[in-house]
């Protein structure tokens, strides 16, 4: 791939340069099809929501003005685009306080699990990445697309405000939803281990 | 937040910002005077930090060849088709004046 930036290539491409496209593809469409993926969980969705995503960039880059990068522009086409796939089967958007929040009242038996101090090949072995996988396929689409932006792409809270048209609030709030939520899965699967 | 010590419930409240560092500073103070008297909370701060951690480990794999090839086949005709002039007819599976929600604001 070239040293040249997004804008470079963005700017080559409304002059009508296809390689250029090209290469915005090649450099994106990992990213783009995997948050499809994780969004949509079905293969055949996520590969028309990567093909809908491209066409619509390449048919409307005139409209990208640049004042944000075009990878966040890239990111709100897919994941709307996913919503879309989704349809009725997107979830309600909604978790549970019970889900989510420990039990502040019950007295604690023994002392709390630390299960941060497990060896990296349990925490990053094959059981509890499904674990964790398993615990995102559960979470409502409007929560895991927050969290898959912000703590597996890493992007700012502000960039994904920008993505997905919320405020920044708003963002903070399900992004600490989703992680309470996924972080009380894990609990769940190390308790058990740690009793077997 | 009450004057006074904070309690479980406010630091879990609280988590995302302060490990993000996104606290004030009297939050923080409040936050890490609360762990100082509660094992409870520093084993759920620990682990929340590693869940966050583990999701960062949670990498992406590549795009199927086969399907980024697919891909650009598709693409390609398009690219050909827009050279060749405007069609006679709209793309079956596009519609040039549908919009989708937000995508010319950025």
């Amino acid at each position: 791939m070239s040293q040249k930036t997004d804008s470079e290539l963005v700017d080559q491409l409304k002059r009508g340069d296809t390689a250029a496209f090209r290469e915005l593809v090649d450099r994106h469409s990992a990213k783009v099809y995997q948050l499809a993926l994780k969004l949509t969980r079905n293969e055949t969705d996520a590969e028309d929501v990567l093909q809908e995503t491209f066409l619509r960039v390449f048919h409307r880059i005139e409209t990208f003005r640049g004042e944000a990068a075009f990878s966040s522009w890239l990111y709100r086409i897919a994941a709307n685009a996913s919503f879309a796939k989704l349809g009725d089967r997107k979830k309600h958007d909604h978790l549970d306080i019970d889900d989510i929040y420990p039990d502040f009242d019950s007295p604690k038996k023994g002392p709390p699990n630390d299960w941060s101090r497990q060896p990296d090949s349990v925490l990053l072995g094959k059981e509890a990445t499904d674990v964790l996988n398993k615990a995102v396929e559960e979470l409502p689409e409007d929560f895991r697309v927050v969290f898959l932006l912000r703590d597996v792409e890493g992007l700012s809270n502000a960039q994904v405000a920008e993505i997905l048209d919320l405020t920044v609030a708003a963002v903070k709030s399900r992004l600490h939803r989703a992680r309470l939520f996924l972080r009380k899965k894990l609990t769940e699967y190390f308790d058990l281990l740690e009793k077997s | 937040m009450h004057g006074g010590k904070y309690s479980c419930k406010d630091v879990v409240d609280l988590l995302s910002d302060y490990i993000d560092g996104e606290c004030s500073p009297d939050d923080k103070a409040m936050v890490e005077d609360h762990l100082a008297d509660c094992p409870g909370c520093i084993a759920f701060v620990n682990t929340f930090r590693k869940s966050i951690s583990m999701a960062g480990n949670m990498s992406y794999d590549d795009i199927p060849t086969d399907l980024l090839d697919r891909l650009h086949n598709v693409l390609d005709k398009k690219a050909r088709l827009r050279k060749a002039g405007p069609p006679t007819a709209p793309p079956p599976f596009l519609e040039p004046e549908k919009k989708m929600e937000g995508e010319d604001r950025i």
